[in-house]
């Protein structure tokens, strides 16, 4: 049953997010998060979605130490293969969490890692491969108790 | 075989050849962000281990470079393809300028 203190909420943040004021914290399939170093990244360059698959926890206890594995889509042949991992997150002080190159002896496109979220956000994660394409993956993260929580 | 900064890796005691396998790493380091206080109120500067390399008889197979966006003590698990037998070598830099060191032998069978 909907009470009308309900009914009145609703309504307050539909009109809210009509004007603007709550983000809209879903993002639609084909779109990544506006992250300005990784458009830095890009340069412009397409940035395909698919081939990259994060494994994290959808709700992380705790922003201080978040299992994270990052799959890619790939051969892992002589020519072709994934030459760089580039990570970022949205909303971390620093955005750029690691970028990772791989050399011709990376038997697997995989690499498992821990990192710091500083608050619920998606991260993302760009692939680049051995023909310049780049893929890119991303995932959100809800957290309980963000990382840095000493920042003033 | 280590230097200044500790760490613990870990690779399969003996692989094929051609073989996928994995290699674990885990540094010690507390990642500072910079934004932690002291007691005193003080700033702890920023520290983080900002670049990790290994190497594979002396051709680079994981090359990191690193923000505070890596948990404190990082950790990584990578695979490495087994080509031959020989050394498997690991290096790693701080912004302090202290500088870990490992090494270990591959034993490739077959």
């Amino acid at each position: 049953m909907i009470t009308s203190f309900q009914r009145r909420r609703r309504r307050l943040l539909a009109a809210a997010a009509a004007a603007g004021l709550v983000p809209a914290r879903a993002l639609r399939a084909e779109e990544f998060p506006s992250i300005p170093a990784l458009a830095t990244l890009l340069d412009k360059r397409e940035l395909r979605k698919g081939r990259v698959k994060l494994d994290i926890p959808a709700l992380a206890d705790n922003g201080n130490s978040v299992p994270l594995t990052i799959t890619v889509d790939s051969p892992m042949s002589a020519t072709d293969r994934v030459v760089a991992i580039h990570l970022f997150s949205e909303r971390n002080p620093r955005p750029r969490i690691a970028a990772i190159e791989l050399g011709p002896d990376a038997g697997r496109a995989e690499l498992q890692t821990r990192i710091r979220l500083a608050g619920t956000q998606h991260i993302v994660a760009v692939a680049q491969m051995s023909d310049g394409s780049l893929w890119g993956g991303t995932a959100e993260v809800i957290v309980t108790q963000s990382a840095c929580t000493d920042e003033i | 075989m280590s230097t200044d900064l500790l760490s613990r890796i870990q690779v399969p005691p003996s692989v094929r050849r051609g073989e996928v396998f994995p290699v674990r790493v885990a540094l010690a380091h507390p990642m500072e962000t910079g934004f932690r206080h002291d007691e005193n109120g003080r700033t702890t500067p920023y520290n983080v281990v900002n670049s990790f390399v290994c190497r594979y008889n002396g051709v680079v197979v994981l090359a990191s470079s690193m923000s505070s966006g890596i948990a404190a003590n990082p950790s990584f698990q990578f695979y490495v393809r087994a080509r031959e037998p020989g050394e498997l070598a690991f290096e790693w830099h701080d912004d302090e300028g202290r500088q870990g060191k490992a090494s270990l032998h591959l034993n490739v069978v077959g």
